[in-house]
């Protein structure tokens, strides 16, 4: 059956259209961190942030030809006709979103997809900026050839599915700051806020692999991962090892780089492959600690107990 | 084509603009390690449980500090990046160099490319040149 596709979506890049309205908004923020102080910024940081996410641009226009003709190569094979009747784009923005919870998820329980996302936990500032820097090889992972194109399997045009998952990632944007401290209740209830974005983006034992959320946080809520901010303590920001460069191509490549060392030196091959797929901080010996033990250390001194002696390293935040 | 090398260009002096006015409002405030009980309290927090042995020092600016931890032997290095605080842990390998520089500083360069080379400023000719001589310990 031939689908027609909408000018809308043929001619409009909400993403695109975006970036002023981004532009305009990290101004206002970084003048109201003059005004308040209730925003941090460092002028190095704040380029390499910029910097990434000039640079996803240019890689989204690399790699998108490969990326697109992959999901409409599956939207050939797909399951129904669901065409662009008004109803499929709330669907279709809803469903995007849960796929987004699971991709997210993983993106920090992988270490092959954390390579990836990592980039964007990279910053130890929590501002407008940090939104922006994003990795510029996420094609590697290779979620595009499965998570990325289920939605176009099941009968989303692709067309739509680009258009969505736009809204997404701009509704993310503004949720990057600490100058909003808190939204109305029914909204903190429903959708992913700053408040929320803050745990996910804190290294505090408590905050750590908490609110995957895209746009609803209702998904945390249901898949056991949420966690709301707590007053009684401040966010540290960044990943568990930060990083002491602002180099761009270091920052995007260093955790591919250290799980090509890692594999390299492993003793055999289930090691390598554990250093590839188990969860960020897992080693054979543990000498280092993923986010699950890190949470465990800190709740056993919380509760008197004693931690166990350190000898090792953690390594990245296992948990955007 | 044009349209995108258009966007692609204004998008460059957005960025460069955005930098300078971040850069102009002096937003930040250069990180400083108030003491080594302030650096041991920044390596506890990092590294739960982490015991700071005896051996400690910290750089005449506050901007690097080192602390051994009791058990392991290793050293925790804490250093100021801008307005935060970067750390590491070193263990042998970790160091590739630990050179004394002009006067009395020591120049540490570590085997991890995501940390840039940091100078350690220390008064006393003679202390640099003993925390050297163990940082350069530390090398593969």
């Amino acid at each position: 059956m031939s689908i027609t596709v909408p000018a809308l979506v043929q001619t409009f890049d909400p993403t695109w259209l975006a970036i002023p309205i981004f532009t305009a908004l990290t101004v206002a923020e970084m003048i109201a961190a003059k005004m308040t102080g209730r925003a941090r910024f460092e002028p190095k940081d704040s380029a390499a942030s910029l910097l990434m996410g000039f640079g996803s641009v240019v890689a989204g226009i690399v790699f998108g030809a490969l990326t697109g003709a992959w999901v409409m190569m599956v939207y050939q094979a797909r399951i129904f006709d669901i065409g662009f009747v008004w109803w499929a784009w709330i669907a279709a923005f809803v469903l995007d979103d849960f796929l987004y919870y699971w991709s997210h998820r993983w993106a920090h329980t992988v270490r092959w997809f954390w390579a990836d996302h990592v980039v964007h936990h990279s910053s130890q500032h929590y501002n407008l900026t940090t939104a922006l820097r994003q990795p510029w090889f996420g094609v590697f992972t290779l979620k595009f050839m499965w998570l990325g194109s289920l939605l176009a399997l099941v009968g989303f045009h692709p067309a739509m599915i680009g258009f969505v998952s736009g809204l997404n990632l701009i509704y993310q944007f503004w949720i990057h700051t600490e100058v909003i401290k808190k939204c109305p209740p029914w909204f903190e209830a429903v959708m992913n806020t700053p408040s929320h974005h803050r745990v996910h983006h804190g290294i505090n034992a408590r905050y750590l692999d908490r609110n995957y959320a895209g746009v609803f946080i209702v998904w945390d809520k249901m898949f056991g991962t949420f966690q709301p901010e707590l007053d009684d303590e401040d966010i540290r920001y960044g990943v568990v090892k930060n990083l002491g460069t602002y180099n761009p191509l270091k920052i995007s490549l260093h955790e591919w780089f250290s799980i090509i060392n890692d594999m390299r030196r492993a003793g055999n091959w289930r090691d390598a492959m554990m250093y590839l797929l188990a969860p960020p901080g897992w080693s054979p010996d543990g000498s280092r600690l993923t986010s699950k033990e890190i949470l465990e250390r800190w709740e056993a001194r919380q509760s008197g107990g004693v931690p166990e002696s350190q000898t090792g390293e953690t390594q990245a935040k296992p948990a955007e | 084509m044009l349209i995108l090398l258009i966007v692609l260009l204004a998008s460059i002096v957005g960025i460069s603009l955005m930098v300078l006015l971040n850069r102009h409002l002096g937003l930040n405030t250069p990180a400083v390690i108030t003491s080594l009980e302030d650096a041991r309290e920044r390596l506890d927090v990092d590294q739960i449980g982490f015991e700071a042995g005896a051996a400690a020092i910290l750089s005449d600016d506050g901007k690097t500090a080192l602390v051994e931890e009791r058990q392991s032997g290793r050293f925790g290095l804490l250093a100021a990046r801008g307005d935060t605080i970067v750390i590491r842990y070193l263990e042998p390998g970790s160091v590739r160099t630990a050179r004394m520089g002009e006067g009395k500083d020591i120049e540490l360069s570590l085997n991890d490319f995501t940390f840039a080379p940091v100078r350690i400023a220390i008064a006393d000719r003679t202390t640099a040149r003993q925390w050297a001589d163990r940082l350069n310990s530390l090398q593969a």
